[in-house]
């Protein structure tokens, strides 16, 4: 698939940024609220 | 108070609309080749087409990570408190540890994949030394900022070791643990150290 179509690498790019994004936010909002006394700053 | 949280997120969601239309812009305006820089409706039409492929790939991923992240913060972390409670061993290891930090993950990918073989357990592996090392280092240094002054003061109650790690020392080092070099950054590696054991395969199965 990668080696036909370039926009496939990009696209595949996309979706594993946009997919680190929102693991990143889940490990944030866990932070949120385990760490409560450090989060109100 | 509900505003004021949003607004990070808000901004987050303007700077990923600057750049969408930066891109489109720049990509269409220079009329780059695709080789180049694609715009990104062609890119965001690329997802479309190829969504059950992509959507079946990130399932993958994700599993991936989430399974070496759980046992690698269990490593670092646990490694860190071990470590923080029989301080005599702490400069063997952490030289040890250190220097084994400092080799790129990506040249622990091969050997891995000779150790564990092509499949799901040697990407797991990958995962979860990317994490441990992180984390492990961030949870000693919050396991070690802890106040003296209170550790004397609850020692003075008659506190044991066990007792101040779980008290005092933990909930110190928590927000380093979590926040910036801890659990975010981890939760991004992770992410990034899964598809990294993927590239070696893809080229041996070529």
């Amino acid at each position: 698939m990668y080696n036909e179509n370039v926009v496939a690498i990009w696209a595949a790019l996309l979706v594993s940024a946009v997919l680190g994004l929102g693991l990143y936010a889940v490990v944030a909002a866990l932070e949120r609220i385990l760490v409560f006394w450090g989060a109100e700053q | 108070m509900t505003a004021q949280r949003s607004l990070p997120v808000q901004r987050g969601i303007l700077g990923a609309l600057l750049l969408i239309v930066l891109w489109e812009g720049v990509a269409r305006g220079f009329h780059l080749p695709a080789y180049v820089l694609p715009a990104m409706s062609d890119v965001l039409l690329g997802v479309w087409s190829k969504r059950t492929m992509l959507v079946e790939a990130a399932s993958y991923t994700l599993s991936e990570a989430l399974l070496g992240y759980v046992p690698g913060a269990v490593i670092g972390i646990g490694l860190a408190v071990v470590l923080s409670l029989i301080p005599r061993v702490r400069s063997f290891v952490l030289a040890v540890v250190m220097a084994v930090n400092s080799v790129p993950v990506v040249a622990y990918s091969p050997l891995i994949l000779l150790w564990f073989g092509i499949g799901l357990t040697s990407k797991v592996v990958m995962v979860a030394l990317a994490v441990s090392f992180t984390l492990f280092l961030s949870t000693l240094a919050g396991l070690d900022r802890v106040d003296r002054r209170s550790v004397d003061l609850m020692r003075s109650f008659g506190a044991g070791r066990l007792t101040l790690l779980w008290r005092l020392r933990l909930p110190t080092a928590l927000p380093l643990i979590m926040a910036g070099s801890g659990s975010r950054r981890c939760a991004a590696s992770s992410w990034r150290s899964s598809p990294r054991c993927s590239v070696p395969m893809a080229g041996s199965a070529g």
